[in-house]
């Protein structure tokens, strides 16, 4: 088991194309989006690279799941134990194999970005330098690596929890749609704020009232919150994934698999 | 047999997440807090619902019509129906009754979300049926209008069964479906926008034409943009279009029928060097186009969108900013020496404009300053209280308050009004000052007024 198929599943196909959206968008971010100066070609790859792993936990964590997931998908989690794999180690394999898909998907983000901010430099007023000007700050980076992180354990949390790769991603994303729900009811019933928390996506909820004008989206939420929200849903998720790991019929290694 | 597949279609779990999604984004359209329509209960939630399948819900029932029209063939029905006897015209006319079958399922599922988001809303507002006195007015149930959708939508569907089985694969006929569909959605009507010609363009394709038809529009949803295309055009294109697909379907059904073969084994055969050189000339291709378009775009699109930033984003700002020539830092300066050094000689301070230092002086704005001079603390509003660029303004306190007729003037507002010039660098200048306006008073009484 060292090479994992995650890499070469079609589904990473997909997960490349929206890579290389953001980062092409993120590499001229700077101009596009803030209005300040052109970026320089590193700046550019930087900024594309980095925005692909900030999106990473609202973007890619269906993707993870899938991967994570793909041996009960495909039938193979069962020969697997046989073997004498155990589920932690094979969904660590798994994982691992994610995360490497996930810094290739940076990689290429930051191929996207250098590639528009070469094609911004040539037309635009600023030029194209082949620095760092306009890069991401340090402390952006070090949050967009802690992001890629966080979208892996969710995904590989959300695999183990369920066992099934659609029903993850489409978990994912229904809590995603859930917590954004909650957030416009919660302008009505200001009792609700208090509760907020407590939604699955308010530990990386993006929009906060000093990033967007929308009132109905926009939550301030402390970062002891946050990391409430996040040690709490993640312990759900451990139990229940320890529960189904322990409960699934996988046939012990001294058994003949499927006979009697 | 078509009821058939439009069961087996039905049974699919890519379509029940589909139609479910579909039903949820209806509810929530019916309920949403805040919705411009008073509508409310399981009738008007019905008719609102069913907007969804003009916006959203389009792109849903395109990949799911799609998909199931692409699946005869790709299932290897096709072939297995032409073996039995089945003319081809009749596997075409499947595809399409099946894309028109799922084009009602996708009616059914947005009514009843509806329905469900309107009784929703009726219990949240106490069981009121038009959901509060303010939301009262009696939206319009144009029944003749929902009718109409629902033929469109059926009409959508079975267009894009039959556009399904022209396509080989499924993840092929989804990714058209997405394709077609997106340039046309109202959401996307903040990229389109930008160019008429584009939405013109729109207006003839397939789906602006059955748009223009649905909603009696130029085939795109976008504000602002009048489109003097008529509704028998819309119908003439989207009738043209469907003796093209129905032509081409027929020209595809004529091919031999081909038997599903199973793959080949691993080890045996093996693909030749022109088939390799071939894919190889194909990759590259693709890495061209996804290079060129990705520099068109970075060339194109950034200045674009920043042209649409708020002000306070905007280049001339940021460079007038660090040259510390923004609006409210002259203004900043101005209330600084007004303070520090009074009010003499101010039509000649470097931060006035020039048409004020020429012009006649004005008085109003030299007892503004002066109140600015006498008060006991000044706030110069901050770039995010600023409802613009050009205006500022500033509170003044005295404390004690400042009686004026039978007010205790606390707090007192002055608006300064500025331009800047050509160059962003040579910043901004004060062209008038306003005020001093009451902001917080206390009204003296009679028996303490001189």
């Amino acid at each position: 088991m060292r090479r994992a198929p995650s890499v070469s599943d079609p589904m990473w196909h997909l997960a490349a194309g929206v890579a290389w959206v953001v980062g092409a968008l993120g590499g001229v971010a700077t101009v596009a989006l803030l209005g300040d100066v052109g970026p320089g070609l590193l700046g550019a790859a930087m900024g594309g690279g980095v925005a692909c792993a900030l999106v990473a936990p609202v973007v890619m964590v269906p993707f993870v799941a899938v991967a994570c997931a793909v041996d009960d998908r495909t039938g193979a989690a069962a020969h697997w134990h046989v073997a004498g794999v155990r589920s932690r180690r094979r969904m660590g394999q798994r994982a691992a194999g994610a995360a490497r898909s996930l810094a290739g998907l940076c990689l290429l983000g930051a191929a996207a970005g250098l590639l528009a901010g070469l094609g911004l430099g040539a037309t635009g007023p600023d030029g194209v330098v082949a620095g760092l000007r306009a890069a991401p700050p340090w402390p952006v980076v070090g949050v967009a690596a802690a992001a890629v992180g966080l979208s892996l354990v969710i995904g590989l949390l959300l695999a183990a929890a369920v066992g099934d790769a659609s029903l993850a991603a489409a978990l994912w994303v229904g809590a995603g749609l859930a917590t954004g729900a909650w957030s416009t009811v919660a302008v009505f019933v200001p009792a609700l704020r208090l509760t907020f928390f407590a939604m699955p996506w308010a530990s990386i909820w993006p929009f906060t009232p000093s990033l967007v004008d929308a009132p109905y989206l926009a939550q301030a939420i402390s970062p002891a919150a946050r990391a409430a929200s996040a040690v709490g849903w993640s312990a759900v998720l451990v139990a229940v994934a320890r529960r189904r790991l322990r409960r699934d019929p996988y046939p012990t290694p001294h058994e003949p698999v499927g006979g009697r | 047999m078509t009821a058939r597949w439009v069961r087996a279609q039905l049974r699919r779990r890519s379509t029940v997440g589909a139609l479910v999604a579909l039903a949820t984004c209806s509810a929530w359209f019916a309920w949403r807090p805040g919705a411009a329509n008073g509508g409310a209960g399981a009738w008007h939630g019905a008719f609102v619902g069913a907007a969804v399948l003009g916006d959203i819900g389009l792109l849903v029932l395109a990949v799911v019509a799609g998909v199931a029209g692409s699946s005869i063939g790709s299932r290897g029905l096709a072939a297995y129906l032409g073996v039995a006897g089945a003319r081809p015209a009749a596997i075409s006319a499947l595809a399409t009754w099946c894309g028109a079958g799922l084009g009602l399922a996708a009616v059914v599922a947005a009514t009843v979300g509806g329905m469900a988001g309107g009784v929703a809303r009726a219990v949240i507002a106490g069981w009121s049926w038009w959901g509060g006195p303010a939301a009262a007015t009696a939206p319009s149930l144009a029944v003749h209008a929902h009718v109409r959708t629902i033929l469109a939508v059926v009409l959508v569907g079975a267009l894009f069964g039959m556009f399904g089985s022209l396509v080989a694969t499924e993840r092929a006929a989804a990714g058209w479906a997405v394709a077609v569909v997106v340039p046309v959605l109202p959401e996307m009507s903040v990229v389109v926008g930008r160019w008429p010609v584009v939405a013109g363009v729109l207006s003839w394709t397939p789906l602006g034409a059955v748009r223009g038809v649905w909603f009696a529009e130029g085939g795109i949803s976008l504000s602002g943009y009048e489109s003097e295309v008529s509704v028998a055009r819309s119908a003439l294109v989207c009738a043209a279009w469907m003796l093209v697909l129905v032509g081409f379907a027929r020209t595809q059904a004529r091919r031999p029928v081909r038997l599903p073969v199973p793959a080949r084994p691993p080890g045996h055969g093996g693909v030749g060097s022109a088939d390799r050189f071939a894919s190889l000339r194909t990759q590259a291709l693709a890495a061209s186009v996804v290079v060129m378009a990705t520099l068109t775009f970075g060339a194109v699109a950034p200045p674009r969108l920043q042209d649409d930033l708020p002000w306070r984003w905007q280049r001339s700002w940021r460079a007038a900013s660090h040259a510390g020539r923004a609006s409210d830092q002259v203004v900043d300066r101005v209330v600084e020496r007004a303070r520090t050094s009074g009010i003499a000689g101010w039509q000649d301070w470097p931060e006035i404009s020039v048409a004020m230092r020429s012009g006649p002086v004005d008085p109003r704005a030299a007892d503004a300053l002066t109140v600015l001079a006498r008060a006991s603390s000044v706030h110069v509003a901050e770039v995010k209280e600023m409802n613009g660029p050009g205006e500022v303004v500033v509170l003044a306190s005295f404390v004690p308050p400042v009686r004026s007729g039978n007010l205790d003037l606390r707090v007192v507002a002055v608006r300064f009004e500025l331009e800047s010039g050509p160059d962003p660098r040579d910043g901004w200048h004060v062209v008038s000052v306003h005020g001093a306006v009451p902001v917080a008073a206390d009204v003296v009484a009679p028996t303490e007024l001189p």
